[in-house]
This record gives C-alpha cells, sequence and structure tokens, in this order.
C-alpha cells in the first residue's frame, strides 16, 4: 500500500544492497529505454540465420556506415519530435542535400571551408524553421513542408540539377576514414547519439524539453523559456541535417541535390519504431538508433536474400505498421495482451500483401 | 421511503478488484434499490470510480458478484451494462461534440426509416425529453460543442432515459456546474427517483446528498468502510468515516500567524482591457486574502497576469515594497511569486514525470552542477518537499499521472517552497480533491504564512474563503467591488457582492 514519502535516513544503509540494485535496474532501464532492442535481437538471429553473409563485421560495418545519414537525421528528428506541440521536421533530407551543395562551392578552400560552409546552411535552415514555428500559427508539418522546398530549390538552384563532383582533399575521411578500426561515419553517430542521449537524460536542457513536449503550458508556468527550447531543437535538427549531408557528400564523391531523396520519412520511420511518441514528450534518442538499426537490417538482409527493391519497400512498410503497434505506450495494458491483441491484424496485412503481390504477379 | 422495501434492482456482492501493487476494491458489497438514492463518498482513490467503472461494465472484478433484479450478471462490456439498464453520467463527459443535442441523445440508435434519419421525428422526440427536464430553452438542433458542460451533462441523462435506464450512477456531476444548475440537476435526479429508478450519486458536496440520496456509503482504502442512513449524519461524521480520524479544526489556518503591517504584494491599477480593470490590492506578510466572484468575473485572469502568463496593458506591482516587471512566469518566480493554477493537470504537471521531477521543475538550474542534473540533488530535494506536504505515494520516482487529485496537488503546490515565495497565489487550491488533501492544503497555507509570506486565494467554495482567509475581495465584471473581514462574515454578503443585487 502507499504511504507518505519520507526522507531517506541515513546513506550508508545498505548500500550494497541499493548499489547492486541499481545496476540491474540500470541495465534493465537501459533495455526498457527502448522496447525494440528484443525485436532487433530476433532480427539479427532471424538474418543470421537465413544468410551467412549477414552476420559478419564486413556487412554491419557497410550497413552501419550507409546508415548513419539516415541516423543522424534521425537523431535529429527525434529531438524535433520530443519538443511536441506536433513537432516534426519534414526539411531534413532537402536541408542536407543543400547543406551538401553549398559545401560543395567552397571546395576550393577544402575542408576547413566546405565544413563551415555546410553546417551554417544546416544552422540556417533550422533556425528558419525554430523562428517560423515558434513565432506563426502554423504548424511545424507545414513550416518545414515549406523550408524543405526551399531547401530543394536553393539545391537544384546552385547544381543546375545536376551532381557536382567533390573532391575537397581530407572529405573522403568522412566516408572510409577509421578511428580506431571503426569506420569515420559510424563514429560520428555513436558520438551524436551517446551526447544527444546524455544531454537528453542527464541535463537541465533535456529535462526541460522534456518537460516542454510532455506539456508546454506547465514549462512554461515553471520558468522555462519555452521559445528558446522550440528554436533550439530544430536548430539541432538542421545542424545534423547539414552533418549527414557532409557525410552522404562524402560517400557519394559529388553534391547531389537528390541524393537524400525520401530520407525524412526514413528518418520519421525510424522515430517511430524507436519508441518515440509522435504526440512528444516521451522518447529517446537510444530508441531511434535501435529503430534506424531495425529499418536498416530488414532492408539489408532482404537484398541479401535477393528478394528485389519494390518487394523490400512493401516488407518494410509493413515492418513499420507492426513494430509501431507493438510499441506503442498503451496505458495499462500489459504488453502479453497487445501483442495477442494484434496478432490478428497482423496475419491480415501478411495475407494481404501476399495476395497482392500474388495478384501483381 | 415508499420504495424501502423493494428488493434491490442492482447489488454487488464481495467485489474485489486489484491492480499491481494497490488492491483497488477489497469485499465491496453494495445495493441499488429502485426509486431511491444512494450516496457514493469517499477520499480520491478510494475507489469509488473503480466501483463505478466495475458497475457500468468498464472493469471486470478479479472476484465477487453482480446481481441485477437478483440474476446474477457478468458484464463483459459497457454495452451489457447498458442492456440492463444502468447508464453512467462520467466526470468528464465525451460526446460527439460536433453534432446535434438530438443526435447525441440518441446515438446508436437514431430513428430511421430505411437508411435515412428521420430529422423531423428525431428532433420531436429529443423536445420531449429536453422538456421533462426542464431544458425547453435548448434547441436539439444545435451543435453539442455550443452547450455549457451542465446541458452536456442533461444530455447525457436524457440519452439514458431514452434506453430505458433505470439505474443512474452520477459521477460528482455537480464539480462544474453553477449554482442554479445544482439546483436544476437536483430537481432532475428528484424526478428520476419518482419515476422508479434507482441513483448512485458520487459527491464530494454533502449538502447536495440529502436532497437526492437517503442512505450512504463510506469507501476508503477500496473498502466500503462505513454505511449508513443519510438522516441524521452530520458533515462530521462523514469526514472521520472518510478519513478514518477525527479532523479537528478543518480550516486550520490561523495557529501561530501574525498579519504584519507590511504590505508583500502591493498591485495598483492592473488592467487587462477586456479582462479586468485597475484592480488595486494588498497583500501583507503573513496574510491570507480571498479573491472571490463569480466564474468569468475575472479572478483568474488577474492570477495570470500578476504570474507573467497573461499581459496587462496597465498598472504596477511592487514585491516587498519594491516594483518589480514581470514579462514571463520567469520574471515572476524571480520577484518572488508562486503560482498553483486553476487546472493542475493541464497547466501545471507533466503527467508523465516522476513525483521528484515534477517538483524540481521550477528548480532545474539549482539541480545542476554546470549543465548537469545531479541525480542525488533533485532526490534530496523531492524527498524533503514531499514529506513536507505529505503525498501519499511509493516514492518520489513514483509518475504522478497515478497520484490521485489531491497528492497531485500537493507536488503543484510543494514545489514551490524550497525558493521561500514572498506571495503564493492560489487559484481554486482545493477544487476537485478529498477531505483529507484539502485539510492538509490549508496546513500547507498556514504553515507559510505563517513564515511571512502572503497568500492571494481565489475560490468558488465561499465556506472555505470565509474559514481560511483573514479578508475576502470580491470581483464582479472584471472589477474588485468590495471587501469583507472574514470574521463574522456570512456567505450571503460575500455573494451579494458578488452578483451586485442590492437587496
Amino acid at each position: 500500500m502507499t504511504q507518505t514519502i519520507t526522507q531517506t535516513s541515513s546513506a550508508s544503509e545498505g548500500a550494497a544492497a541499493t548499489a547492486r540494485m541499481q545496476t540491474t535496474s540500470r541495465l534493465r532501464r537501459v533495455i526498457a529505454l527502448s522496447g525494440m532492442v528484443p525485436a532487433l535481437i530476433v532480427l539479427i538471429v532471424v538474418g543470421s540465420v537465413l544468410s551467412p553473409a549477414f552476420l559478419t563485421a564486413t556487412n554491419f560495418s557497410n550497413v552501419l556506415r550507409l546508415g548513419a545519414v539516415i541516423g543522424l537525421l534521425a537523431v535529429g528528428q527525434t529531438i524535433v519530435v520530443l519538443s511536441g506541440r506536433g513537432g516534426i521536421d519534414l526539411s531534413v533530407a532537402h536541408v542536407a542535400s543543400a547543406s551538401a551543395v553549398v559545401g560543395s562551392l567552397y571546395q576550393a578552400w577544402g575542408l576547413p571551408a566546405v565544413l563551415p560552409a555546410a553546417l551554417a546552411t544546416g544552422l540556417f535552415f533550422g533556425v528558419v524553421n525554430g523562428i517560423g514555428v515558434t513565432f506563426s500559427n502554423l504548424q511545424p508539418f507545414i513550416v518545414t513542408l515549406a523550408t524543405m522546398t526551399i531547401a530543394q530549390g536553393v539545391a537544384f538552384e546552385l547544381t543546375n540539377a545536376s551532381p557536382l563532383p567533390v573532391s575537397a582533399p581530407g572529405l573522403s575521411w568522412f566516408s572510409t576514414g577509421l578511428i580506431l578500426g571503426i569506420p569515420v561515419p559510424i563514429v560520428i553517430l555513436a558520438a551524436v547519439v551517446i551526447l544527444g542521449q546524455l544531454v537528453l537524460s542527464g541535463t537541465t536542457f533535456g529535462r526541460s524539453l522534456y518537460a516542454v513536449g510532455g506539456n508546454e503550458e506547465a514549462a512554461y508556468g515553471a520558468g522555462i523559456d519555452t521559445r528558446k527550447y522550440r528554436i533550439g531543437v530544430y536548430a539541432i535538427s538542421g545542424v545534423l541535417a547539414s552533418l549527414a549531408g557532409v557525410l552522404g557528400m562524402a560517400q557519394l564523391n559529388t553534391a547531389d541535390p537528390n541524393f537524400a531523396n525520401g530520407y525524412e520519412l526514413s528518418s520519421i520511420a525510424a522515430v517511430v519504431v524507436g519508441g518515440t511518441l509522435l504526440a512528444g514528450g516521451r522518447g529517446n534518442i537510444w530508441g531511434t538508433l535501435v529503430g534506424v538499426v531495425i529499418m536498416a537490417l530488414v532492408s539489408n538482409l532482404l537484398n541479401l536474400l535477393n528478394v528485389n527493391q519494390w518487394t523490400n519497400l512493401m516488407v518494410t512498410g509493413l515492418i513499420i505498421v507492426i513494430v509501431v503497434s507493438l510499441n506503442r505506450p498503451a496505458e495499462g495494458q500489459p504488453r502479453r495482451e497487445r501483442i495477442l491483441k494484434s496478432l490478428p491484424l497482423f496475419g491480415l496485412l501478411l495475407l494481404g500483401a501476399i495476395a497482392l503481390y500474388g495478384i501483381l504477379k | 421511503m415508499r420504495a424501502q422495501d423493494q428488493p434491490p434492482v442492482l447489488s454487488l456482492r464481495g467485489i474485489s478488484k486489484s491492480y499491481p501493487g494497490v488492491q483497488a476494491l477489497s469485499d465491496v458489497s453494495l445495493d441499488l434499490h429502485p426509486g431511491r438514492g444512494h450516496a457514493l463518498v469517499g477520499e480520491n482513490g478510494a475507489g469509488k470510480s473503480t466501483l463505478i467503472k466495475v458497475i457500468a461494465g468498464l472493469i471486470r472484478p478479479d472476484s465477487g458478484e453482480l446481481l441485477v433484479d437478483g440474476q446474477p450478471a457478468a458484464f463483459r462490456s459497457p454495452a451489457e451494462a447498458l442492456r440492463h439498464g444502468i447508464h453512467l453520467v462520467p466526470q468528464e463527459i465525451s460526446l460527439a461534440e460536433d453534432r446535434s443535442v438530438a443526435e447525441n441523445i440518441f446515438l446508436g440508435k437514431l430513428p430511421r426509416r430505411g437508411p435515412f434519419v428521420r430529422q423531423s421525428s428525431l428532433v420531436a422526440r429529443s423536445e420531449d425529453l429536453l422538456a421533462k427536464l426542464g431544458l425547453e430553452t435548448v434547441d436539439p438542433r444545435s451543435p453539442l460543442r455550443d452547450l455549457r458542460p451542465a446541458v452536456k451533462q442533461m444530455v447525457m441523462i436524457a440519452r439514458g432515459i431514452s434506453t430505458g435506464g433505470r439505474i443512474f450512477v452520477l459521477d460528482e456531476p455537480t464539480a462544474t456546474l453553477t449554482e442554479p444548475e445544482v439546483e436544476r440537476l437536483i430537481g432532475v435526479v428528484q424526478q428520476l427517483e419518482a419515476q422508479g429508478a434507482a441513483i448512485l450519486y458520487v459527491s464530494h458536496r454533502l449538502a447536495e446528498l440529502a436532497h437526492v440520496a437517503q442512505s450512504i456509503t463510506v469507501m476508503r482504502d477500496g473498502k466500503a468502510a462505513a454505511r449508513m442512513p443519510l438522516e441524521g449524519t452530520t458533515e462530521d461524521d462523514l469526514v472521520q468515516a472518510m478519513v478514518g480520524r477525527p479532523v479537528e479544526r478543518f480550516f486550520d489556518t490561523r495557529q501561530k500567524r501574525n498579519v504584519s503591517e507590511k504590505p508583500v504584494l502591493e498591485v495598483e491599477g492592473l488592467t487587462r482591457r477586456g479582462k479586468f480593470e485597475d484592480i488595486t490590492l494588498r497583500v501583507h506578510a503573513g496574510e491570507i486574502v480571498g479573491l472571490a466572484g463569480l466564474v468569468g468575473a475575472g479572478r483568474t485572469e488577474v492570477a495570470r497576469a500578476l504570474f507573467g502568463l497573461d499581459r496587462f496593458e496597465d498598472g504596477s506591482v511592487r514585491i516587498d515594497g519594491e516594483n518589480v516587471k514581470i514579462r514571463g512566469p520567469r520574471d515572476a518566480i524571480r520577484a518572488g511569486l508562486a503560482l498553483v493554477p486553476e487546472e493542475r493537470k493541464s497547466q501545471a504537471l507533466v503527467l508523465d514525470f516522476p513525483i521528484s521531477h515534477n517538483i524540481v521543475l521550477p528548480h532545474l538550474r539549482q539541480m545542476s552542477r554546470l549543465a548537469w542534473l545531479s541525480r542525488r540533488r533533485i532526490r534530496r530535494l523531492s524527498e524533503s518537499i514531499a514529506s513536507q506536504v505529505r503525498i501519499k505515494a511509493p516514492n518520489v520516482s513514483t509518475p504522478v499521472r497515478s497520484l490521485s487529485g489531491g497528492n497531485q496537488q500537493k507536488v503543484v503546490l510543494g514545489r514551490w517552497f524550497c525558493e521561500k515565495p514572498r506571495v503564493y497565489i492560489l487559484d481554486e487550491p482545493t477544487r476537485g480533491i478529498d477531505v483529507g488533501a484539502k485539510s492538509e492544503i490549508y496546513q500547507c497555507i498556514g504553515r507559510f504564512t505563517a513564515e511571512g509570506a502572503g497568500a492571494l486565494v481565489i475560490s468558488s467554495e465561499l465556506p472555505e474563503l470565509l474559514g481560511i482567509c483573514d479578508r475576502v475581495l470580491v470581483m464582479r465584471a472584471g472589477r474588485l467591488v468590495g471587501e469583507v473581514a472574514t470574521a463574522g462574515a456570512t456567505e450571503e454578503q460575500i455573494l451579494q457582492l458578488a452578483i451586485g443585487s442590492t437587496k
């Protein structure tokens, strides 16, 4: 039964037991941070059974290297979604390509010019998004749709709609470089994820952000400058998008205005698969990372199994629906019951997909 | 009392329901007789809501049985309960807001000819029903959205009548109603009883119960703690049964409190056009000042403007004699103001956060070293505050969402303690919370004013204002119209000022 909370009396009391409990509970907390970790493990086991090429260091490193671009977009997307009030950043993909294009214009001065130019472009679009969302009555969906279109226009205008070759010395390091034997894109993504997650869970910024996303009015009433946070999240998303643009440019050796087409939706998919609520206030970056990895591995596995690209898309769509409906935090309902209840729906979906496939064949 | 000997239309026998860690109901039995009203009272979290949900088929009990007309019945869904004539009027009414009143009344059983709805019959039958409930003025064709909560409630009741409901469960039906609306509701409930319906009436307002119920069940800790006839039961008896201990001096804010000559809050000529005008008031150190008025008189708006949530066009605010400029809540907090807003869930709490993080929300800066939060500091501060305001929960990591209204309100009030504010602005601080928590909130108000803070209390419950305040300011239509010293004052005096009658 419940009782009135009292202050903990002595610090040393049962300290060892508490410490032990804390380690196990911390481990459990990390797992619980994303309900999708079990799904990821199942996926890896199934994958390694189905294809011998799946569970290899080379394969994983390749998948993650390419996944890093979407990963960076998804981290920014997570922070934006967490801020609530319909927060979403549709512009990430085109900001990424626009940043890459702007950066490439300065390649004559080398990487020290390319990088700041690209990042500044991302920051600019992010701040525009933030200001637009904060100071107008427009939905983030609309504001970022507009900047997405503008960014696309900028990228096409500057390149005349054809990819620009890029050969800035040092740029290829962002694609093929190694740090302690680990490919640079993976290191960058890992650093961003770890830093982002630490900031979210351990700093005043993170706590305030969750509060703004969970209940903006309450946060404002507690003296939190909600506008600052709202602008901030879009700015962060913009900068991460430009970093993703640089990675993409390094991988392709071109500044291609089309390279990230559709990535905004992939990033949103990764966010929701990772368990972040689109309503804001609930979720985390760790979950998003798991989401990114799941999506990338599924697609990779299907490739290895010689499933064609279009079937691959259909399966990916199904997986989003299934995973999100399993991972949706429903109130009071135990997880097992939820899964049982959703089974018929999945069966139906699967049957429908197979039937559709049969008809189309 | 004619119906006294009729067999019960609904009986609960030994109903139990537990959730992980909580025994929500244990061995509750209850009888409802046709034509009679039964009151259900108890603190928040005592199990009233769970019991109601069991009756309405929203929750299935772990054990125990329900008998309808003496026959065992198990409700697997609300639809089955409805089929037995059990009709729930919930606290928060969910209807199709954009559809018409008539459509809402007959939702799910619209009169039809073939596939088409028979509009004329729909409207005529709705008019009949509304007239029976004394709502001749409501047009059944108007969309529900335009109606006051009280009318929506009547629509729910009309719906119950139209389906042949014979057991009505009303969950705190008067929480948001005005006095005349309450009277009309009581009339309707009496009418239902006269027609042979059984009523289960949940309310905290004991004065109402006398009109609608003949017997009463008091819930405490998931059990039916006491059952008694309403006649001869005093308010003290009920409070004692609800709290489980004698409650002395309910409005306990007076002890050891010295009202000093020194004003802590001075407001002059505060104006927000269209909301309030020329508000000039003073709160002294150690003083509790009430702000009374009808809903819409502008009290909440003044509170919001003082705390920087809304702008004001004119006027000045001084705290401890110094002019302060308040552009937002942050300025207000820094200047020494604290606000407990009207709607704790939507305006003050992050429901997903644990108690601790809700408590430290305004003090995140003090909880951190550089930018990193110190878990230890958060825990230490929140535990100290939780024990000061006596929050009942397993620990400070409990999500605020799962707390009762009273405990949530203690979080909202307690979070300010560590800043030692000079002035507390409390907007309906005890709305919708149980008696035990109310008395604890009063004690808190008494404590911090004894330490030299001032308090401005907005409340629609006049006994509360008269009980805890030193004087009460009255607002009408956006203006301060009078002041009443509470010693020896009556509710009528305040009401007359608030309404503006001159009798």
